[in-house]
């Protein structure tokens, strides 16, 4: 019997996943000091190529995108049956099936997902800031659904293919898709509601921590505290051309970066999901 | 009465300090001559094998048999470091068989045979070779390729193989190359074969700069990349030495399932203390490969 036994922490770039880390890991082992954020708690990405290769025994550099996805579930299962604790995989993939019989996440080994969502005006800041890329750039890769991380065929990128889509595909193959229990959480209120949004992803996950115990998890993972350890030992999640990970963190601060145009491309192309999500009130403007 | 035998033709190979007696062509490989230590023989493998001790998504381990299959392509049977058994999930033999044959079936027949295969590529600096080993994507190929174009002689390519007497075995006269990194090497990929039909990674021959004989282990570097501009080196001792080999080992999950920690334990022991190990960390992007060659050139004393 399969045992479902893991959480995937599911979100398009820059929603507050490596928050979520973050808090996680001060959450799960209480050190007496803020976790390291160069040393967060098993939550190895799911597009791992070491991974992949050693749970598969063959090198994924030696495999079509095609051949790798196919084996991606069974690398999962096989982590899974390994396991006797809890197994929480950051993914940026968004939900598909990688063939007929089955989906990239088998849900026979899943206990459920997050899914971190956040007000993609402010994604196409941060991400643009993330990626060192110029805006109108960043614009087409969150309005493409082709896009992918990691897809050149002409060398070897550091991690497996993810294929994310637009940003509203990627909210809406998670949010839709009824084979695995899913807990959304929005950015904007691990902002402004903090600790009962932590709390409730707590109770999803099954965790019996006391409030005491979440309020010091989440003080140990304030924004000044991530920025602060950066500033000091830098953070390996961050791209060489990017001064820093942990910028902001700001709700709206596409305010300050934005013009009309740039804001409209973003809500024409997805505003089903941002009026869902609340990020747009009745006539399509701008909630945050 | 007249007995008509068929004369099975066969094919000897030396390749990683081993001779190799194969059903079929392995054009990759240099001829060799003598008694073979490895048979190679197309036939039927076992579906599956008993008294498994490691299993993955596509390989199952004994203490001392290991069955591999590729979809597609083969499956591979390799048992007590002696024979390995292909069984053709395809028409004939082609670059595809050979190119898992030679990497993780081969990989799993060292780790039998009590060998450290060690995840990397190796260069004959003046009298005694380095090893460049890190995850994948790291560069271990790309930094090799940029030594031999500066008329270094190359050992091995993704694996190098070191053995009792602490050496590192030649491989086979040829380096496994991304087009990406051809372009930068100002290799023209054009008359060259990819290792699969469509991806973009290039059989790249290197016949007059492959030493072929075993050369003494002097240095391992394990590359690593990082998000800050300039470069960085640390020597690694004590633990961190012998965990950053260990984790380096060739298919190192596979150790477990053949049972061999003890002998790969006794292996490292023996060669860490002859051997120095560093930590060599790049900007992820852009890279000069000219740059990062001098680092190493200047910072470790690769020529002893």
């Amino acid at each position: 019997m399969p045992r479902k036994n893991i959480i995937w922490l599911a979100s398009y770039p820059k929603s507050g996943n490596t928050w979520f880390r973050v808090f996680l890991t001060n959450l799960l082992y209480e050190t007496d000091n803020p976790a390291n954020i160069n040393d967060l708690a098993e939550t190895s990405i799911s597009s791992s190529r070491k991974v992949f290769d050693d749970y598969t025994g063959l090198s994924s550099s030696d495999l079509t995108f095609e051949e790798i996805d196919k084996l991606r579930p069974d690398v999962y299962r096989i982590q899974s049956e390994e396991s006797n604790e809890l197994l929480f995989k950051k993914a940026h993939d968004k939900f598909y099936w990688v063939d007929k019989n089955q989906p990239l996440f088998p849900p026979e080994i899943t206990k459920g997902a997050i899914y971190f969502i956040r007000n993609p005006l402010d994604v196409l800041v941060s991400f643009a800031y993330h990626s060192a890329k110029p805006v109108y750039k960043m614009i087409s890769s969150i309005n493409d659904s082709n896009y992918a991380f990691c897809d050149k065929n002409d060398k070897l990128q550091n991690q497996l293919r993810q294929i994310l889509g637009s940003w509203s595909d990627h909210a809406v193959s998670w949010i839709n898709q009824d084979l695995i229990p899913i807990h959304i959480m929005r950015y904007e209120d691990m902002v402004n509601n903090t600790f009962n949004t932590f709390k409730q992803v707590v109770q999803f996950i099954g965790l019996e921590k006391s409030d005491k115990q979440i309020k010091i998890a989440i003080a140990k993972s304030s924004f000044s505290v991530l920025s602060e350890q950066e500033k000091r030992d830098g953070f390996r999640e961050k791209m060489i051309r990017t001064k820093s990970f942990f910028r902001k963190g700001q709700i709206g601060d596409w305010k300050n970066h934005l013009n009309e145009q740039e804001v409209k491309k973003i809500v024409y192309n997805n505003k089903e999901i941002m009026l869902k999500f609340r990020y747009l009130d009745s006539n399509y403007k701008p909630i945050f | 009465m007249l007995v008509c035998t068929k004369m099975k033709k066969n094919y000897i190979y030396k390749a990683f300090g081993l001779i190799f007696n194969s059903d079929f062509k392995i054009p990759e490989l240099l001829i060799g001559s003598g008694n073979p230590d490895v048979n190679i023989e197309l036939g039927k493998t076992p579906n599956q094998l008993q008294k498994i001790t490691k299993k993955g998504v596509k390989y199952e381990a004994t203490k001392n048999e290991f069955l591999l299959q590729v979809d597609h392509i083969a499956k591979y049977y390799v048992r007590d470091g002696e024979k390995i058994i292909i069984q053709l999930l395809k028409d004939k033999v082609d670059k595809e068989v050979r190119l898992f044959l030679l990497g993780s079936v081969f990989g799993s027949l060292f780790l039998q045979r009590g060998l450290l295969p060690v995840h990397g590529s190796s260069i004959k600096f003046k009298n005694s070779a380095t090893i460049f080993t890190g995850l994948s994507g790291v560069g271990k190929s790309t930094i090799a390729a940029h030594f031999i174009k500066l008329s270094y002689r190359a050992l091995a390519d993704d694996i190098s193989v070191v053995n009792q007497h602490l050496e590192v075995v030649p491989g086979f006269p040829g380096l496994k190359i991304w087009s990406d990194v051809l372009d930068k090497l100002e290799i023209n990929n054009q008359n060259l074969n990819e290792i699969r039909p469509n991806i973009k990674k290039f059989h790249v021959p290197i016949n007059e700069q492959y030493y072929s004989e075993p050369v003494p282990l002097k240095n391992i570097v394990i590359l690593n990349t990082k998000n800050s501009t300039g470069f960085e080196i640390e020597e690694l001792i004590g633990i961190k030495k012998f965990n950053a080999i260990k984790n380096n080992t060739y298919r190192y999950r596979f150790v477990q399932g053949l049972e061999k920690q003890l002998a790969h334990f006794q292996i490292l022991n023996k060669l860490l203390p002859a051997i120095k190990v560093y930590k060599v960390s790049r900007p992820q992007a852009p890279l000069s490969l000219n740059e990062f060659g001098n680092f190493l050139l200047s910072n470790i004393d690769l020529n002893a």
